[in-house]
Formats: C-alpha cells, sequence, structure tokens
C-alpha cells in the first residue's frame, strides 16, 4: 500500500512539474522574423522539450493589446510569463504590480518590482566586435549600417558598431541610416532593401542592420550586388551564406531559457541580469556557412579584440551613458 | 408601419456558421471558439471595461460613418479625423498649463473637436468645388493626417521615458477620466464616461434624423439629389453639414482615446476604428439606435478575437481576422441582397 502512495505521489509530483505554464508574449515582428524574436521563441521552444514545460505564444497585435494580454496570461494563473521587447514595459510595469503572485520577464526593458526579472544586454560591446571585423573586411573604406525604428535601443548599436570601425580603420567612412520611427519600422524589408541599395552604390561593402525583420531586404539586396551584410540577434549566417559575414549574437534565446529554468528549478529571482561579451550572452557568430570567409589570422585577431573589451583595456561607448 | 428588418441578423449567423466550419478544418472545437469569441469579455471586470471602451469608440465611428452615408456619401475618412483628432488632444493636453483645471478639458474639446470637423471639411471643400470623389479624396487623407499626427508628435511632444513612438502624458490635471466612476467600477480599464456620451450621441442623432429639419433634408438628399436640389435644398450644405457631423464624431474617438483611456498619443493606438465603423453602420443598417448594439456586438468580437490566439491551439491572431472578416462580408452582403429585393418588390 505505501509503495502504491509512493508511487502516486511521485505521479502527482511529475505531473505538478509538468503543469509549469510558461506565457511568451512576442512584439510586432512575429516569431519569424529570424531574428530578435525567433531567438526568443527559439529559447522558450527549447525549454519546452528540455524542462516539459506547457509553453503558450502569442504575438502582439497592437501596442494597445500587449496589457491585456499579460493580464490574460496572469489571470489564467500562469507561473512566467515572458515580455519581448522594450515596448512592453509599460505593460510589464502595470501588471506585474496587479498581480505580484505571477513572475515576469521583460527583454530589453528594466522594470524594478519583486516579480520582475529584466533581462538587459550590453549590445555596444557585440556591435563594437562586429564593427571591428566589418573594417577588416572592406575593401571601399565604406561601410554602412541599417537601423530599425529610431530609439536609443538602436543608437546604442550604431555607436559601438562605428567606434569598432574606427578602432580597425580610423579613415573609414560610416553612413547611417534608420529606416523608421514606428513600430512598423522592424517589419519593412523592401525599405532597408532600397537604403541598402543606395549605401551600396555609395560604394559601401559591408552593411550591418539592427532591424528585425526588416534585415531580409538587406540581404536580398547585398546578394544582389555581391557585397558582405551582418546579421544581428539571432545567428544569420545561414539565411544567405556566404554573404553573410558574420552576426552580431544577441543570445535572447539563452536569456529565455535559463530564466524558463530558474523558474523550474524554483531559483526566480527578480533585478537585473545584464548579459555581455564575458558571459557569452552577446558574441559573433562562426559556423559553417561563413567559415570560408575568414582566415585563422583574423579570427585571431577578433578573439583579441574582444578579450581586450572582457578585461575592460578599450572602452566601448555605450549610448545609454554618453547621451546624457 | 415599416416591418423591422432581419437581414443583418440573418447574415450574422449565416457568417457564424460558415466560421465554425472553417475552425472545424483546422481542427478545433467551434463550440469553445464561439465561448471564446462571445464570452471573453465576462472574465473579469477589467475586460468588461475594455469592450465597453471598443463599444464606446465603434459606436461613434459608426455615427461618423452612417450620417454622411444618409446623404449618399460613402464616407472612409474617419480614420484620419480620428488620428489627427487624437493628435490634437494630447497636444492641447501637454501644453495647456495645469492651472486651467477643468476649464482646460474643455477647451481641449473644442480644439480637438474643431480639428475633427475642419479636417472633414476637407473631404467636402473638394467634393464640392473641385468635384473629386469623396472616396479617394478621403483614402489619401488618411495618410496624409496619420503623417502630419506621428511627425508633430515624434518630433516635439515624444515621450522622454520611453522608447516607444508615443506623447509624453498630458498634464495631470486633465487626466479627470482616471477618478470618473464607469473607470474605478471597471478596475481602471480603458473605459470612461465618454461611454455616456456614446449613448446620448446616438438617441440625438436619432432625434436629429427624425425630427429636425437638417435631418430630413440630408436624407432627401440622399434619396434623390435631384429632386433635392429642386425643391431649394443646397447640395453644398448637405455635403459640408453631414461630413461636418462625421468629423464631430470622428473627434470623439480621438477624444475617448486620449482624456478617456491612455492620457498620450500612442503612434498606432488605432485598430482602425475608423474602418471598423463602417461596418458597425452597416450592420445596423444607419439606424443610430441599431448602431448601440451593433458597436457592442462588433466589441465582443473584437476582443473575443485577441483572445483566440491566447485560448486555443492552432488558432493564430490572422486567423481570427479571417473570422471577423467572414461575419462582416455576409452582414454586409445579406444586406444587399435584401436591398435589391425590397427595391425589386417596390
Amino acid at each position: 500500500m505505501s509503495k502504491f502512495l509512493l508511487v502516486f505521489c511521485l505521479f502527482v509530483s511529475q505531473f505538478a512539474m509538468a503543469n509549469l505554464k510558461i506565457g511568451l508574449v512576442l512584439d510586432k515582428g512575429g516569431k519569424d522574423d529570424k531574428s530578435f524574436n525567433s531567438a526568443a521563441y527559439e529559447g522558450a521552444k527549447k525549454a519546452e522539450k528540455e524542462l516539459g514545460i506547457e509553453l503558450k505564444y502569442v504575438e502582439a497585435t497592437d501596442t494597445n493589446s500587449l496589457e491585456t494580454l499579460h493580464r490574460n496570461f496572469a489571470q489564467k494563473k500562469y507561473d512566467l510569463v515572458i515580455g519581448i521587447g522594450f515596448a512592453q514595459m509599460d505593460a510589464v510595469k502595470k501588471t506585474a504590480a496587479l498581480f505580484p503572485e505571477t513572475k515576469f520577464a521583460i527583454v530589453d526593458g528594466e522594470v524594478s518590482a519583486k516579480n520582475v526579472r529584466s533581462l538587459l544586454f550590453e549590445e555596444h560591446e557585440g556591435s563594437y566586435l562586429v564593427g571591428a571585423a566589418a573594417a577588416m573586411k572592406s575593401k571601399s573604406g565604406v561601410v554602412g549600417f541599417i537601423g530599425g525604428m529610431d530609439i536609443p535601443l538602436i543608437r546604442r548599436f550604431q555607436k559601438g558598431f562605428e567606434a569598432g570601425i574606427k578602432s580597425v580603420n580610423p579613415k573609414a567612412t560610416i553612413l547611417v541610416s534608420y529606416i523608421g520611427v514606428t513600430g512598423e519600422a522592424w517589419n519593412n524589408p523592401a525599405k532597408a532593401k532600397e537604403i541598402a541599395l543606395s549605401q551600396i552604390s555609395q560604394k559601401a561593402d559591408v552593411i550591418f542592420h539592427a532591424a528585425g525583420a526588416s534585415g531580409a531586404g538587406l540581404f536580398d539586396a547585398a546578394a544582389e550586388k555581391k557585397v558582405y551584410a551582418i546579421g544581428v540577434d539571432s545567428n544569420q549566417n545561414w539565411v544567405k551564406p556566404g554573404v553573410v559575414l558574420t552576426s552580431m549574437l544577441k543570445k535572447v534565446d539563452v536569456a529565455v531559457f535559463e530564466t524558463i529554468k530558474s523558474v523550474k528549478e524554483g531559483k526566480f529571482t527578480a533585478g537585473v541580469n545584464r548579459f555581455g561579451l564575458k558571459d557569452g550572452g552577446i558574441d559573433w557568430a562562426l559556423d559553417n556557412n561563413n567559415k570560408s570567409l575568414w582566415s585563422a589570422a583574423e579570427i585571431e585577431k577578433l578573439a583579441q579584440v574582444k578579450k581586450s573589451i572582457v578585461a575592460g583595456k578599450v572602452s566601448v561607448p555605450d549610448y545609454y551613458k554618453t547621451k546624457k | 408601419m415599416k416591418r423591422i428588418d432581419f437581414s443583418s441578423l440573418i447574415g450574422f449567423f449565416i457568417g457564424v456558421a460558415l466560421s465554425s466550419v472553417l475552425v472545424i478544418l483546422f481542427k478545433e472545437n467551434p463550440g469553445d471558439v464561439l465561448k471564446v469569441l462571445s464570452g471573453s469579455f465576462l472574465q473579469s471586470k477589467f475586460d468588461m471595461g475594455l469592450t465597453l471602451f471598443y463599444t464606446t469608440c465603434f459606436a461613434f465611428a459608426g455615427l461618423a460613418f452612417s450620417i454622411p452615408f444618409k446623404a449618399g456619401l460613402f464616407h472612409i475618412g474617419a480614420e484620419g479625423q480620428i488620428v489627427l483628432s487624437a493628435m490634437m488632444a494630447a497636444v492641447m493636453g501637454i501644453i495647456l498649463p495645469e492651472s486651467l483645471g477643468t476649464f482646460g478639458i474643455v477647451l481641449i474639446c473644442l480644439a480637438t473637436m474643431v480639428v475633427g470637423i475642419l479636417a472633414a471639411q476637407t473631404i467636402a471643400f473638394f467634393k464640392v468645388y473641385k468635384q473629386g470623389h469623396e472616396v479617394v479624396v478621403a483614402i489619401m487623407l488618411n495618410f496624409i493626417f496619420a503623417a502630419i499626427a506621428t511627425y508633430v508628435i515624434l518630433q516635439n511632444y515624444q515621450n522622454p521615458e520611453s522608447q516607444n513612438p508615443e506623447s509624453a502624458l498630458i498634464n495631470p490635471a486633465f487626466q479627470g477620466a482616471k477618478a470618473d466612476g464607469i473607470k474605478t467600477f471597471f478596475e481602471q480599464s480603458a473605459v470612461s464616461s465618454f461611454l455616456l456620451l456614446a449613448v446620448l450621441s446616438c438617441l440625438a442623432v436619432w432625434f436629429f434624423e427624425k425630427k429636425t429639419k437638417w435631418g430630413m433634408e440630408i436624407k432627401a438628399y440622399g434619396e434623390n439629389p435631384t429632386a433635392a436640389e429642386r425643391m431649394g435644398i443646397s447640395a453644398k450644405k448637405v455635403n459640408f453639414l453631414a461630413l461636418g457631423i462625421a468629423g464631430f464624431f470622428s473627434s470623439l474617438v480621438g477624444l475617448t482615446e486620449v482624456l478617456g483611456s491612455t492620457f498620450q498619443y500612442k503612434v498606432g493606438f488605432s485598430p482602425a476604428y475608423g474602418f471598423l465603423g463602417i461596418v458597425v453602420a452597416l450592420l445596423a443598417q444607419g439606424h443610430p439606435i441599431g448602431i448601440l448594439f451593433s458597436s457592442f456586438i462588433m466589441a465582443v468580437l473584437h476582443k473575443g478575437a485577441s483572445d483566440l490566439d491566447l485560448e486555443t491551439q492552432f488558432l493564430t491572431r490572422d486567423f481570427s481576422k479571417v473570422l471577423q472578416a467572414i461575419i462582416i462580408f455576409c452582414v454586409a452582403g445579406a444586406v444587399y441582397l435584401n436591398h435589391r429585393r425590397v427595391k425589386r418588390d417596390a
């Protein structure tokens, strides 16, 4: 009898464990943007497979619906609700205050509350690194940057990237363009392609984008005109092998996975978690798709740059701090 | 006595039946889907409040379509007027000094209404003096107004504390709606006293159309412009009047958003209220009291559609739009067929 009870208890506890419910609220770009949101989705999917959680994801239709989505998850007693993107900061702040029992996490935004973990990335470090990589590969000395929405977060990419280029080639010309000022800018590949073509006509031969789903336009233009592109957030080397020089990895997937894991293990803590080059939360991508583009010497040189950033020997300008 | 016309209701149920078939094809239980669609607003007071907020906006937008429609104008410019007037409300709310208090709120309302009316009069101007078609003019103006509003807000009044494209909050003195009874009752949801205004507006429009000279003139002109002009009704006047009233109601949507709900201008705040208003008005067949009910039905659907993604396994946000479209299509089709049948019989 006792044996039976034991088995029963095990079964019940197993069941209860499997029932950990995670809600994921993606940004407007949607889970197929091959970039920022895709990374978050991958991380949550991995957690679903490996940790046996129950995952439900939704995509925001408009900015007004964000708060409702968070509320709905909280009302349905989800254990953890993850908001992807700075646009959800307000929604998380309000909902977290109303549902102190529910745990929240937010990527790219800082919310200080007892039940919210803020996942922040040091984008400028990674941008500096791929900036150095771009300058090494540029023959014309002209490098392009395409930002999505013109906001401080993306300016942070831009400033880091510029500093990285200057560190290798102080004479380089840097062309900077932004796609727009509204949320549509994350989802406008046509405009991104136009900008890329115009930068290429001004002799740019390496172009970095920080524009979410719009980046697809850059890859098209780069493949057409035979120049290099640099991807962002997810590893985008596979999108156009041989054209995509590398990708600046912002490992939202790791951050999401680790957060879910911490809840599963009962070790969830609120507060700010920062991810940078040091802990591998930010990195540059080298895999079979772009290996042939890099010589051993170049790889060694980039590793040096990375080391000196981590060691603090190089100070990378941080737009969040310099603008004030 | 006219018989009550049930064609829009019949169309509504045909639409629901058709979308149920589609849902079955996607391996979901249509019963569950219907329950989510129709029942999601009942979950909590907050959800109810949100639904009533949509009702308010839809009712105003419905009136903004139905009145010009009576004058034979197909008015699809409400969206642009809504966006422009919401911008005006936010800008006024930011620049007016706090010391004005309640008077400041009145000023905001007046300025916003003037902007809404003028925006609509632009359509009437092109229609009357330049022989432009109101649909083409309105579509173009929708884009122009949206661009102006986004430009003004982001260049001059961007919220410094947020990376979202939105204006700063309006002066706390003008956020009176925060304390109003309706909002408090619905747990600080989006709804506000503007709901009462929407109900009153529908009644007022009903009175206007039935009992006043101007209302009759609009109707007479819409039924037969040539005959109306022979009778001494000025085409210019009807165009300006009907579109002016439409602009007024469009501006109320903007006020509902800025003074009643978010207290700021958020770029892309409108889930196309102006266009959903057309559906609302057609569903009610232009009857002002009917608009009150049809806007509620649309609000429930709109709220439910956003929950479908969350509640079901295979249905996404895009699919819920398809369901809405099928229902709208069936309603419009049924109304049109019935209209033709009545004409043939007459």
